[in-house]
């Protein structure tokens, strides 16, 4: 799958990290990227919204969904996905490119934009995500001069995402 | 998979037209739902609201060296999936669906072409501008109303 650009937000709907890996999309400049972050904030908490109001007796919202979740967990031991965006915006299909969207427990953020109509692409996200929450987890958390929700500058993390999607 | 409700938005960010299908184990040969009820509800300028946002970043991420113009064709929010479809005179044609559906765009496109054109463009006595409020405000037309809920009655994904 070729993925073209993420983007990591922090809680607030911050930019923190933003990476170009592949061209094929619009040049845009940094505080474009800051204002499609905060779009895609506002427009993941207006979906968590709108999708409760379309909510009806078939469809469990957001607590329902949560605590099914922590069920299984409970029950099997075992760890689920660990993506907690459950009624937000998840995914945009377009002509030119799909953007997917990672929420974390803590509130964070990560965006994958991505070439359109690839088979089997929750799948393969979901794998690619993981494994970027993981480098977040090892290269940046474990950075003792890291502030956090603070832009990441980290060089080893740098080369370990492209090293990431080079691959995949 | 399962429809969930249909929407229309004109170019001046109303809701002309909501369809909302309810699906109960009782009513299997029945059509339930409302019709034209949420037009000015949260939930219509919501949803309008993530369109136009969406279309927005669509346009913006597109390669500038495309000449054609990037469409948004549907996003998921939550287990819902929202297909979309707009006209060049910028008729917005929204359908909500379970995450399971594949694209939409060809039933988008037969509700404007062989629907919306039949009975509201081409029905005289229907305004050119719909009004922001008032009886030409909304879609009344039970034959448009009538046809719409027979077509997508008939598609394999309304109810399964």
């Amino acid at each position: 799958m070729k993925v073209y650009s993420i983007l990591i937000l922090n809680k607030a709907g911050g930019l923190i990290y933003q990476n170009e890996l592949v061209p094929g999309l619009s040049k845009l400049s940094a505080n474009d990227y800051l204002v499609l972050a905060g779009t895609l904030h506002g427009v993941h908490a207006i979906g968590s919204k709108l999708s409760s109001t379309i909510n009806n007796n078939n469809n469990p919202n957001g607590e329902e969904l949560n605590a099914a979740h922590n069920a299984i967990i409970l029950s099997s031991g075992k760890a689920g996905s660990a993506n907690s965006n459950r009624t937000g915006l998840q995914k945009i299909e377009t002509d030119m490119f799909n953007l997917y969207i990672f929420q974390t427990v803590s509130g964070l953020k990560f965006i994958m934009i991505t070439a359109p109509n690839v088979a089997n692409s929750e799948t393969v996200t979901d794998e690619l995500f993981r494994h970027l929450y993981i480098l977040y987890s090892d290269y940046v958390m474990k950075d003792p001069f890291y502030s956090l929700d603070m832009p990441i500058k980290s060089s080893l993390f740098d080369g370990r995402v492209k090293q990431l999607f080079a691959q995949s | 998979m399962t429809i969930y409700s249909f929407f229309i938005f004109d170019r001046h960010c109303n809701c002309i037209y909501n369809r909302e299908y309810t699906h109960t184990a009782s009513s299997n040969d029945t059509l339930s739902g409302q019709i034209n009820k949420s037009n000015d509800s949260n939930s219509s300028k919501l949803l309008f609201g993530i369109l136009y946002s969406l279309k927005t970043i669509s346009n913006k991420l597109a390669n500038d060296e495309e000449t054609e113009m990037n469409e948004l064709k549907s996003f998921t929010i939550g287990s819902f999936k929202v297909h979309f479809w707009e006209s060049l005179s910028r008729f917005k044609f929204v359908i909500v669906t379970n995450g399971e559906v594949s694209q939409l765009s060809d039933v988008l496109f037969e509700l404007y072409s062989n629907y919306f054109i039949k009975y509201v463009v081409k029905n005289g006595l229907m305004p050119v501008e719909f009004t922001a409020e008032g009886e030409y405000s909304k879609i009344n037309n039970g034959k448009f109303i009538e046809e719409t809920d027979n077509y997508l009655q008939s598609l394999s994904i309304f109810r399964s």
